[in-house]
This record gives structure tokens, sequence and C-alpha cells, in this order.
């Protein structure tokens, strides 16, 4: 693991536990999964890139009753969409002051959630991913993966 | 006592947070809570209401949170609202650029909600302090 995804680790961990009020483990192993939900985030500073954040609908559900504090029944699909935007935003702002610079400002865009196309997603998920820190966790038992893209 | 609060966050997820945690911290003496997910917005509701203290994030669309503070702080009718900061941009630059813009205080994402009881009570002891001493403090 290189220096980059540790602090990742550290960063998305100490905020999924926090925040979100989930168990997490790391899941290096974890097998290829398909996620519903796709975000990104850009960032623009001393060093800029995006980040993206897969997970499932499950996770998003959980994430966004956690953060709401209110159950399931009262869950509209809008909640879950800023949940997971809300959140791409908090990790992105902490990732890129930890990892790149803490003195300079970094300017974020609005974050992006989207449906994952499934045959799309299928077609493209091998495609290279040379220069990206990618990690996964489990978050309460759902996968989650995060990958960082930095432009050179 | 009772404190008109406006959020002012483009995230309704952050802003339900943010109201939970106010009203552990003030119970009864939380007034009036207002909710806006843009500075355009926010500015609408600033005018036509009285608030006493505004929570301000810094990204959001159509006018960000930096936009919002400067019109605010260059308004005479405004400037003395105090304005407290829930941003997940927590460089040094950013914040010592807010402090010399006039915010009474800063948060980074994620907040406990204690860090928010610990701000405004704070915040709300200076505003007490200025008014017995007839000083034309805050106004509620
Ligand atoms: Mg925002």
């Amino acid at each position: 693991m290189s220096l980059n995804q540790l602090t990742m680790t550290d960063v998305i961990s100490d905020i999924i536990e926090t925040l979100a009020m989930m168990t997490v483990e790391p899941a290096e192993k974890f097998g290829e999964f398909t996620p519903d939900f796709i975000g990104h985030i850009d960032f623009d500073g001393s060093v800029t890139g995006r980040l993206f954040l897969e997970c499932t609908d499950e996770f998003a559900s959980i994430l966004a009753e956690n953060l709401l504090g209110i159950d399931i029944d009262g869950l509209e699909e809008a909640h879950k969409w800023d949940a997971i935007g809300e959140f791409l935003n908090i990790i992105c702002g902490n990732i890129v002051t930890e990892i790149f610079d803490n003195e300079k400002s970094f300017t974020l865009s609005s974050p992006q959630v989207n449906f994952v196309e499934k045959e799309t997603w299928q077609a493209n998920k091998d495609s290279n991913t040379d220069g990206q820190e990618v990690i996964t966790f489990l978050a309460d038992g759902f996968p989650i993966r995060f990958v960082l893209k930095v432009n050179n | 006592m009772s404190v008109n609060i406006m959020i002012v966050d483009d995230s309704v997820t952050i802003r339900m947070m943010i109201k939970k945690a106010l009203y552990i911290s003030l119970g009864d003496e939380l007034g009036q809570v207002y909710e806006a997910n843009d500075g355009i917005s926010a500015l609408a509701q600033i005018a036509d209401n009285n608030m006493d203290l505004l929570m301000i994030d810094l990204n959001m669309p159509r006018m960000n949170g930096v936009q919002l503070i400067s019109r605010l702080k260059t308004n005479p009718k405004y400037s003395e609202i105090p304005i407290v900061v829930i941003s997940t941009e927590g460089s040094e630059q950013r914040i010592k650029e807010l402090e010399e813009m006039g915010i009474s205080g800063y948060i980074r994402k994620p907040f406990r909600p204690e860090q928010i009881r610990e701000i405004l009570s704070n915040i709300l002891e200076v505003c007490y302090e200025s008014q017995s001493a007839d000083d034309d403090g805050c106004d509620f």
C-alpha cells in the first residue's frame, strides 16, 4: 500500500466510523462488485484531480438513515443521493488537505452522483487504472470503493 | 431569550444534522430556524427576517459561502450578525481568509454536535456581555 493509500484509509475509516456510524474494515482482497451509485467530486489547488466513490444501494440507505437520523420508512430516494454527495464532499476535503497541502486552500466542485448503468459498467470496469489510488472498504459489511485520480 | 438561526448549506443532510445539534444545544432558547441551500436564497431570507446567527457552508452552487459572507460583511445592515462557517475546506489559508473577513467561528466537517454547542455558547456569551455593557451587541 502506498503512503497516499494509507492516509486515505485512515481518513476515510475515521469518517465512516464517526460520521456515518458504521463499522469499517479495509477490504483489499474483496472481489469485484457492481455498484448502484457512482459519485465524483473535483478538487483544484496545489494539485488537481477527481475523487470517485462507488457504492451499493444498501450502503446508501444506511448512510442516509444514519446521517439524517430517520428510519428506512421515512427515507426518500433524494436523501440517498444527497447523503452520498455530502459524504464524498467531506471525505474529499479531508483527504486533499491531509495528503497534498494543509496550508493552501483547495476548491471543490459540487459533488455529482449518478446511477450506474450495469452494462456500461461491465464493459468498462477493466479500463486502465494506472496512476490511480484505489481503496475498497466494507462498511457494515457492504462494499464501497474510492478511486483517487490526480492530474499530471 | 430566543435565538433565530439560519443554516445555509446545499446539502439537506447537513442542514438536518445541524438543526438536530441546535435543538440539543439550545433547547427552549432556540427560536426560528431558517434554511437556505445557497447564498442567493440566504440573502433573500436575511432581508425579510431577523437573524441572530448564521451558519454557512462554503461549497455551494449559485453563490458560494465566501461570496455570501463578503456581501454580508460589507453591508452595514448585516455586518454585525455573527457567522459560523461549517465546511469541509480546512486549510490554514482558508481559515485565515475567513477570519480576516470577520467570521466568529469555524467548524470543520465532519463535526460533532458538541462542537456546535461549544461554539454557540462562546458566541452567545460574548453577545450577552456586550448587551449588559449596553453596547450595541447581538440583538435578542
Ligand atoms: Mg456544500
